[in-house]
This record gives C-alpha cells, structure tokens and sequence, in this order.
C-alpha cells in the first residue's frame, strides 16, 4: 500500500527540525570547546563539550517541535458530506485495580454522549478487566449490572475479566481483538480515565470510514479535572503548550505516528493483522513483555503499509493526570523502562527509518537528563584535570601571554540553552495573545502570568525530575523490573513526611553535589545552586505542590467551560455515590474467566 | 474468590461477543546484526588479521 504523499509532506519540516538541532549542537560543542581552549583544553574540556553536543541537540529538537507546530494551523483533513456512519465500533475501556464506580461513569457519560447525536446504535462498549484484586473485581461486576440497567445497555455493553493479565494492557487489548475483533470494523481504545464525546468519537468513526487506508487516527486528550498546584501546572501546559508542540511533533512524524495508547482508534483487520507483540527474548526490563507497546504499534502499522496520523483538530478527548510529583515519577518510571525496552526493537525487520528515530527519540528523552548531569559532574571535577597556565608560551620571547578570558562565551552558552528551554513557551503564549487564543485562557494578562509562572515551576522541578530519571535509567540498566503499578488517581496531597519518604535520596545527592562543588571548584557554587537548592528542597516542592491550587493561574478553557460529556459523568457520579448497593451474594461469586 | 479457583461458566449477561480474529505474533527481532556492531566487528577482524 503506497503511502507516501503524507511523507513527503513530512521531508520539509523533518528536513529543518534536523538542521536545525545539528547546527545549534554544533554551535554549542565549538563554543564549549573555545572556552576550555582559553585556560588549555583537556580531556575534561573535551568530554563536556560532548555531554553539551547531545543535550543541546535534544533540547533544539524540542523548540524546534514548537516552532514547526506555529508554522500550522490544525485543521481537519478533506471528507466527502457525511451521511450516516454504516460501520460498528467498539469502545475499549481497559481497567487495572481501578475504581468501577468512576470508570463506569465515564462510560455512561460517553454513552448518553453518543446516543444524543444518533449514532449510538454503531458504537458498542466492552470493559476489558485486568484487575487484581478480587475486592476490586466484585464491585466491578456488581456496578456493571447497574451500568447495564441504567444505560438500557443489553447487547451494547459487556464486560470480561482475565484470569492472568498476561501482557497487560497491550496483552489485554490483544485478548479482545482475538475473542470479539470480528465481530467490529474500528476499536476506539481508551484508558481508565478517558472521557470523549459522542460528536468525537462519531468523527472518528466517519474519517475511517472515509480513508480506507488509514490504520490508526489519534486525538490530542487535554488533561482534566487537576486540583492540585503540581496537576493544574501539568493540565494548563498540556492544553496549552501540547497542542502546538504535537503539531509539530505530528508534521515530522507524517504517517506513521504518533500513537499513545489510548483516546485513539485503530481499524480492526489492520491491528490484528499488524500488532500482534511477541515477546522479547531475555528478562525483563529489556526482556518479556514490550510494555511501552503503542510507538510499536505505530510502527507496525506504519510498517504493514498503514497510515498512522494525529488529527489535532478533533476536539472533546479528554483524559486525566498525576497530581503530585511523586505519581508521576512512578508513571515516568514505567515509561522509562519501556523506552529504553525499544533499544531492542529498534533494529527490527522492516520498520520504517522515521519510526525507528522515534524509538531512539524515546531513549533520547529518558537518558538526557544523564548528559546533563554527567555534564555537572565533569565540571566539578574539571578543576583536577586543567593544566597548569603558562604564561611563556613561546620560545624565546620575553613578555608574559596572558589566557584570553572567554567567560562571555560559557555565558553566551548558557544563555542560548535557557532560550532553547524557555523561548519556545514564550512563542507560545505571544501567539496566542496576537491571535486571540489567550481568550480562552481568561486573556492575555493571565496568559502570561500562568506562562512566567510555569515556567518558574518547571525549573524549580526540573532537578527533581533529572533525579527521578537518572534513578530509572540506572534501575533499568542494572536490570530492576518496575512491574506495573497502579496509577493513583484522585486527590494526591502528599503530606510532608511521605514527601520525604520518596525524596530523602534526592536531598541527600544535593548536598554531596554542593559539599563537592564547594571544595573542589568553589568558581561553580553559584552556577549550581539554581540546581543544588531544588534537590535540597525536594521534600518541600513536592508537598507544597501536591496541595489544593487556590489561583486563578493556570486557567484552561474547560475550567471556564467544562465540557458536555464532563458535566454528564459528574452528574452520574453524584447520583451513584449517593446511592450505594450492596454486593449481591451470586454476583460475589462470579470469578475471573480465562 | 480467588483467580486460581477452577473457571466457571460465564455469566451471560455482558459477554463478548464471539467473533475472533487472528493476532499473529510480529518478528520484532533481526536475524542481522546491528550496523554498529558489524562496523566494528570488521575493524576488529582486520587488526586482527
């Protein structure tokens, strides 16, 4: 199957992200280089300039995502006049040790959702249980029946729990196509915590329908419902910087991605033809079971001739976020063993060459923040390796030479990663206010309070995160398997005592770093505070920020307005956990099937 | 209840339909070796030799 002319929609702006990494990587190793060279360069000179190299590198590939993601406007893809949808889709909700009563919920939302705009009779939901706990698994039986009941769900609805969640999710979602995949042409797949609306998901229905050869369409979810400091900081960047940064991402990445797992549909003979994961040969975390499985998917779609695209016009995807530090360190953690897991797959059979860059754009991301600590490192112990200056460094020649002082370029250096980091939300945010966008934000002011002040917020959490990420990297190549948690969902206030509980190790690796610093190149404190002092603080950042926000910052478009489908799922909700039923005896009975 | 207790037959409210659809399993691995290493396989064979 050809699938080229989205492709070559994607030379130009892959063509420029590269150039454009490689020369700012360049410009940084030489500007580096010529200031190691003004005291006389080492090995200590040259190894720095190359942590530089790769950090700088990363950190353009990421502007350049928001640049490019200007360049454009989401916009929808040409379809024929719509009328009526003639194929049948099922909904996947897949659920691990979740709260049955929320999670029914939102399918009871997205149900009566779908039923007010018509269509209701070509979309099936199937609840896909891998819980655990078999507590868990009894009310998930017994709220479904009331699911069942008060939706008039008969034959629309279904339920099944797995005896063994082999696979996990993707183990799961597998599980589904080779029971029931038959029996439907398209499979929207979500997550415990995914909300959509009906008009949504009739769209993606109507667009499949519509391009036969499309294999995956994926929807930008905007993060929802945050409460707390650390959350609404993550919920208004991913409504507000996400957009833009995913077009980009998605102008790169043309057909063949990208794909994250869920709020995303994918044609049934496609997927079943193209994604069934093998698993690895040796243990995990490289080993076993392929658990960041969508980049794969994508990439098997992509490589059986499929497209794979992101449609970020399509509005009404919602999903929900970590509210503290600590949660999502534990989902990074997950996340970091699947990346670095690609290492693996990165050389497979087939695959196309921009997937194959997106596996190591995923190992990129999780080993980086090792550059830039391997960087800190280097420059503490620096001072040991620098040459003594000499002063007559020509023969014969009487008058002393004195170094040239080349501190304006270390400063021009720093100054250029800092705009890296924080020009591309800058651009953001003044495009939004020129073109009007900041409106749904409660206006400009505010825009561009919440965008200084979350930008603040990144760089104080940035060295909490590093921490965080290096101790995954390590934990994964000394060979740890992080299993697969259960996300924490809900009100994540983190009292200080379980802050320092998962932050000791941090504080600790602080004041090492700055009792070294101190002693061995005092010249560096100052540079190393704006690091040192977070770690220090580490404990404090993360409780302050796992408590309630009492701001106006931070507003998003659906704290002013929610949308439809959220207010239905909070009406729901109420009503349920207003009125609680009692287990039934025979539906406690019930075990987990095969 | 317990998930290591014998199977039994499944409600009949809900159930999936039945409709299955073949899955088969990808080959993910290459039988070649990966360019870095036959770069280097080669170097190492020839200062050898």
């Amino acid at each position: 199957m050809a699938l080229t002319s989205k492709d070559r929609g994607a030379f130009f702006p892959r063509a420029l992200g590269l150039a454009f990494s490689a020369l700012a990587a360049a410009g940084a190793f030489m500007l580096f280089l010529q200031f190691g060279w003004s005291d006389g360069l080492d090995a200590m000179d040259i190894v720095r300039a190359l942590f530089i190299l790769i950090s700088t590198f990363w950190l353009a590939w990421g502007a350049m995502q928001a640049v490019l993601g200007l360049m454009s406007r989401a916009l929808p893809p040409p379809l024929p006049p719509f009328q009526g949808l003639r194929s049948k889709t099922a909904i996947l909700v897949p659920v691990y040790n979740e709260d049955p009563v929320t999670v029914y919920s939102r399918i009871a939302a997205m149900d009566a959702s779908l039923k007010a705009t018509g269509h209701a009779e070509h979309f099936h939901f199937a609840i896909l249980s891998d819980t655990r706990k078999d507590d868990v698994a009894v009310q998930e039986r017994l709220w479904f029946h009331r699911l069942l009941d008060e939706c008039e769900g008969e034959g629309r609805m279904f339920y099944r729990r797995r005896e063994s969640n082999k696979g996990r999710k993707a183990g799961n979602i597998e599980d589904f196509f080779q029971r029931s995949g038959g029996a439907y042409d398209f499979a929207l797949i979500l997550d415990a915590d995914s909300l959509m609306e009906g008009d949504t998901i009739v769209e993606m229905a109507r667009r499949m329908e519509a391009e036969p050869e499309l294999g995956l369409l994926q929807t930008l979810p905007k993060v929802t419902r945050a409460k707390a400091r650390f959350g609404r900081a993550m919920q208004f960047s991913a409504s507000f910087h996400s957009p833009i940064f995913a077009r980009g991402l998605a102008m790169m990445q043309g057909a063949t991605g990208p794909f994250w797992g869920h709020n995303a549909i994918v044609r049934c003979r496609a997927f079943a033809e193209s994604c069934g994961l093998p698993e690895l040969p040796g243990k995990p975390p490289f080993g076993g079971h392929i658990m960041s499985h969508d980049y794969v998917e994508a990439a098997l779609l992509a490589r059986a001739g499929w497209l794979v695209r992101l449609d970020d016009d399509l509005e009404g995807s919602f999903e929900e976020g970590p509210e503290n530090i600590v949660d999502h360190a534990k989902r990074d953690r997950r996340w970091c063993q699947g990346n670095l897991q690609h290492s693996k797959i990165v050389n497979a059979p087939g695959l196309r060459a921009w997937n194959r860059f997106v596996f190591v754009q995923g190992i990129l991301s999780y080993i980086s923040p090792l550059f830039w600590l391997g960087f800190i490192v280097a420059s503490i112990f620096a001072p040991w390796f620098t040459p003594p200056v000499n002063y007559f460094p020509v023969e014969g020649w009487p008058f002393p030479i004195f170094p040239s002082d080349e501190t304006w370029k270390a400063i021009g250096l720093a100054i250029g990663i800092f705009g890296l980091l924080f020009l591309p939300k800058l651009l953001v945010a003044a495009d939004a206010i020129t073109s009007g966008r900041a409106k749904e934000f409660g206006g400009a002011g505010l825009v561009f309070r919440s965008t200084l002040v979350e930008l603040v917020f990144s760089s104080i959490t940035a060295p909490i995160f590093m921490m965080f990420q290096t101790r995954s990297v390590l934990q994964v190549v000394f060979g740890a398997d992080g299993g697969w948690p259960t996300n924490n969902r809900g009100d994540g206030t983190l009292p200080l005592s379980e802050s320092w509980a998962g932050t000791w190790w941090i504080v600790l690796w602080g004041l090492v770093v700055l009792s070294a610093t101190w002693f061995l190149a005092p010249s560096l404190v100052p540079w190393l505070l704006p690091i040192a002092i977070p770690m220090i603080l580490a404990p404090f950042v993360v409780s302050w920020t796992s408590r309630a926000s009492r701001t106006r910052l931070f507003l998003t478009p659906l704290d002013i307005q929610p949308a439809p489908v959220m207010l239905m799922q909070d009406r729901i909700l109420a009503s349920w956990q207003g009125t609680p039923r009692d287990p039934a005896p025979d539906l406690m009975a019930v075990p987990a099937q095969a | 209840m317990s998930s290591a207790e014998p199977k039994q037959p499944e409600t009949e409210r809900g159930a999936l339909p039945d409709a299955p659809l073949a899955m088969p399993k990808q080959v993910l691995t290459s039988e070649s070796q990966p360019v870095w290493r036959r770069f280097f396989g080669s170097r190492i064979v020839k200062a050898g030799s």
